[in-house]
């Protein structure tokens, strides 16, 4: 009995802490709101900030980082948080709107790319809703399966048929999509200028240079330089803490601000 | 059956008068000439179609006085156009001047049922002929080419005319005109044939008419036209009156060319040149219309402007339509027609606006002008129309909204498309689902993981424990039903019974019975297997010796008992087996 009063106290007290997290999380979202509208762009980062290391990120809150950024006049640091807030909502209207805006202050002409149908079609959707499409897919899939096991019928097999079809697209979709979540090579350029060099080093002949907002790709990296590919045939070697990686991972951290611009 | 006949006639007969007085009711006469400029020894064909009649009438022509007329004949035409039946004759007439000079033939008076009709009237100019023709008149067959004027302004159309006389048979013509830099030239109006008479030989006469652009100025050598063809020529037999010599024609390629001729282009003078000019050569004229001229505010107005004339109408321009306050005009395509006739290039633009006043009052459109060069005068001129009044009386509100509306129906809608005055960012999400974290990242990695499996885990199970329960039910059903299934199919088996079939059926039912499945057993595996499966020995030992009696019997054909005998051996043994095998 007197166990069974202790586990019960304990329980109550994780959720009474979780309550307490949760509302030090909206009172640090509102003041972040307020200083945002009052125009203390720093103090709101450093709250928004102070919001995600709390819980899990949402694209909202990486929106509002980029317009913090923005309104200070940092488009590089704008572009990355709207292209991190594209990872968790990206049929945001007003994201797209200014994820537009500020790609448009992009010193550096990007390479056009060709649209695939499919793939600018799985760009509407985040990670979350097609693995609930993929979830709600396969409870159908294997469902249909036991029940022809009982009962093998016309109507059966034409389900089994049709759910079969969307199993293994939503399967494949959602397969592109984590693929894609889990090893985005992106980054951003956040510093105003960022020397492309021939090797790393900074006596290495100077190929080209990239701008604030530019998109690159990162490849390995050498100490405090990292492999970039800006286009086709325009690749070398940036300085680390000029260029940051839109995927957030330990492995990629390693870069201008650590801590503090995650 | 006579009658009817009879009224058949007579029915078609009324019809037939009837159809006649209608064609006849609306009769037009038009006087119509091939060439309206010719030499002297040229003839023209005249041609007076009387339309609304079938029946030959002579038609009376004045100024006919000038030329020797021949009749061509007469030919009738029916049509029938959308239900509409039409009619008409044309009498044809060759005209041969008599002398030089400018003629009017016509007006053609015809005088149908008492009703007199005229025609209009056309004029002929007569010229001597060239001395070109004239030197060439010798040859049966020559070309000669002339221009409307050797001295020419930049962008005065210039007819360059070429004439084919043969006087003997010729076949595939082919013409290969001049080409060169500066001048292009452009075939007007379908060629012409008549006859004339060269130094008092009859020539057959094909004439072409080109108009011929310049876009330099400056003197221009244009090289001689060539005219390729096949003369026919009768070949001569060597008997002299020989019935096939009409047949035996041969052609033989021949080519003539014309002379060259010179052209002088000149610049349009600089001097008084207003400042309107476009470029506009020729003779053109510009009216304009407006309709309705009183109309109540809000309600809609048609502005008409039409330019017409003739020369390089290519170059027309757009008249602009000055903006008049309160009023709200709305611009329609310009239409612009140009035609290609023996005269020369004409046309006309028409361009239209629509006008909607917004405020009652007096207002004044216009004058439009057009400026273009006058070569009859040799100078610039300037048309304009008059001044165009419009009354505007004050209109209701509701009326004006109604008014307006078959206007829009019938312009294009005019869209702006919406431009940024600035650009800004939209503001940040301060609504509270900002933070609700979405529901895959709410999951940790083994709960997805757990999902995901869950149903194939699932339907694993199913299959594997549900379905293996069930197999055991369903075998130790069929061993139950062992003999029972045995004895019918014994029974089922068709006289003569064979012992290969019994034996098979005995099998069939040990397996089921010890719920085996797999190949034949021999007799001392089944044996073993029913001493193991608790069998008195006694009965496995009668087990085995009848198997290897049905053995015996199927393989090497000795048996000591008849089929009936093992029938029921085997059925005894089985009723024995099925009680003593344990389930």
């Amino acid at each position: 009995m007197k166990n069974i009063f202790i586990i019960i106290c304990l329980l109550f007290m994780g959720v009474h802490d979780a309550k307490a997290e949760n509302g030090q999380r909206l009172n640090d979202f509102v003041q972040a709101n307020e200083a945002y509208a009052n125009g203390d762009y720093q103090k709101a980062i450093e709250l928004y900030h102070a919001v995600i290391q709390s819980g899990h990120p949402t694209g909202s809150l990486y929106f509002n980082l980029g317009n913090c950024y923005y309104r200070m006049d940092q488009v590089g640091w704008a572009i990355l948080f709207y292209e991190r807030a594209m990872r968790y909502i990206p049929d945001d209207p007003d994201l797209l709107f200014n994820l537009k805006h500020a790609r448009n202050q992009v010193e550096d002409q990007a390479e056009k790319k060709t649209s695939v149908p499919l793939k600018s079609t799985l760009n509407r959707f985040n990670l979350s809703e097609l693995f609930w499409c993929m979830m709600i897919c396969n409870i159908g899939f294997w469902g249909i399966l036991i029940i022809r096991r009982f009962h093998r019928s016309e109507w059966s097999y034409y389900t089994f048929v049709v759910l079969s079809i969307l199993w293994a697209i939503s399967l494949f979709s959602f397969s592109i999509k984590w693929y894609d979540f889990q090893y985005d090579k992106r980054g951003i350029v956040v510093s105003s200028k960022s020397i492309v060099r021939a090797g790393p080093d900074e006596r290495e002949t100077a190929l080209f240079e990239l701008h604030s907002g530019s998109i690159v790709g990162c490849e390995r990296h050498e100490g405090n330089w990292r492999l970039v590919q800006f286009s086709k045939g325009k690749r070398g070697w940036a300085k680390i803490d000029t260029i940051e990686p839109v995927r957030v991972d330990t492995l990629c951290m390693i870069a201008a601000q650590p801590g503090n611009k995650n | 059956m006579i009658i009817n006949r009879y009224k058949f006639y007579i029915t078609s007969i009324i019809i037939m008068f009837t159809w006649t007085a209608v064609l006849e009711a609306s009769s037009q006469v038009s006087l119509h000439v091939d060439r309206s400029s010719v030499t002297q020894n040229d003839s023209i064909k005249m041609t007076i179609k009387i339309s609304g009649t079938q029946s030959a009438i002579t038609p009376r022509v004045a100024g006919l006085q000038n030329f020797r007329v021949e009749s061509g004949g007469t030919s009738s035409n029916i049509s029938v156009v959308n239900g509409q039946m039409s009619s008409s004759i044309d009498q044809v007439y060759y005209l041969y001047p008599k002398r030089v000079g400018k003629f009017t033939i016509g007006p053609a008076i015809v005088n149908i049922n008492g009703k007199k009709s005229r025609s209009n009237a056309v004029t002929v100019t007569v010229s001597k002929q060239s001395s070109d023709s004239s030197q060439q008149s010798s040859n049966p067959v020559f070309v000669t080419v002339s221009v409307s004027d050797t001295k020419a302004y930049v962008g005065q159309t210039i007819f360059y005319t070429v004439k084919f006389y043969y006087s003997v048979a010729v076949r595939n013509l082919g013409i290969v005109l001049p080409e060169g830099q500066g001048f292009l030239l452009k075939q007007v109006g379908k060629p012409s044939e008549y006859n004339t008479n060269v130094k008092g030989k009859q020539y057959k006469v094909i004439e072409i008419r080109h108009a011929l652009t310049t876009e330099k100025t400056g003197q221009f050598n244009i090289p001689p036209t060539v005219m390729q063809m096949n003369v026919l020529q009768r070949q001569r037999s060597r008997h002299s009156f020989s019935v096939f010599d009409d047949f035996f024609t041969s052609s033989r390629p021949h080519s003539v060319q014309s002379k060259s001729v010179k052209l002088t282009v000149s610049p349009l003078p600089q001097a008084n040149q207003p400042p309107s000019f476009t470029g506009l050569v020729g003779d053109f004229s510009i009216q304009a219309s407006l309709n309705p001229k009183k109309i109540q505010s809000g309600e809609s107005t048609t502005l008409s402007v039409k330019i017409s004339g003739t020369g390089n109408v290519q170059l027309m321009p757009d008249i602009s339509m000055p903006e008049i306050k309160n009023i709200k005009v709305y611009s329609d395509k310009p239409e612009i027609t140009i035609n290609e006739t023996s005269a020369g290039f004409t046309g006309q633009k028409n361009m239209k606006w629509a006008l909607v006043p917004q405020k009652e009052g007096q207002y004044s459109i216009g004058p439009f002008t057009l400026s273009y060069f006058s070569t009859k005068e040799d100078q610039y001129k300037t048309v304009s129309t008059k001044k165009i009044d419009i009354m505007v009386t004050p209109g209701k509100q509701r009326q004006m909204q109604t008014q307006s509306a078959p206007l829009n129906q019938n312009l294009p809608p005019i869209k702006k498309e919406v431009k940024f005055f600035q650009r800004d960012i939209l503001p940040v999400h301060d609504h509270a689902n900002a933070l609700q974290t979405n529901s895959y990242d709410r999951l940790s990695q083994w709960q997805r993981w757990v999902m995901f499996v869950f149903p194939p885990f699932v339907y694993l199970l199913v299959v594997v424990f549900f379905f293996r329960k069930t197999r055991v039910k369903i075998e130790k059903l069929t061993a139950k039903k062992a003999l029972v299934l045995f004895n019918k199919k014994l029974n089922k088996l068709q006289a003569p019974k064979e012992v290969s079939e019994m034996l098979k059926l005995f099998y069939q039912f040990l397996s089921q019975r010890l719920q085996r499945s797999g190949g034949t057993l021999t007799p001392d595996e089944v044996h073993k297997i029913l001493t193991n499966a608790g069998i008195l020995p006694d009965i496995a030992n009668d087990a085995r010796s009848t198997l290897n009696l049905l053995e015996a019997s199927v393989y090497t054909g000795q048996s000591n008992q008849d089929i009936d005998s093992l029938e029921e051996t085997i059925r005894e043994l089985a009723k024995k087996l099925d009680k003593g095998i344990k389930s």
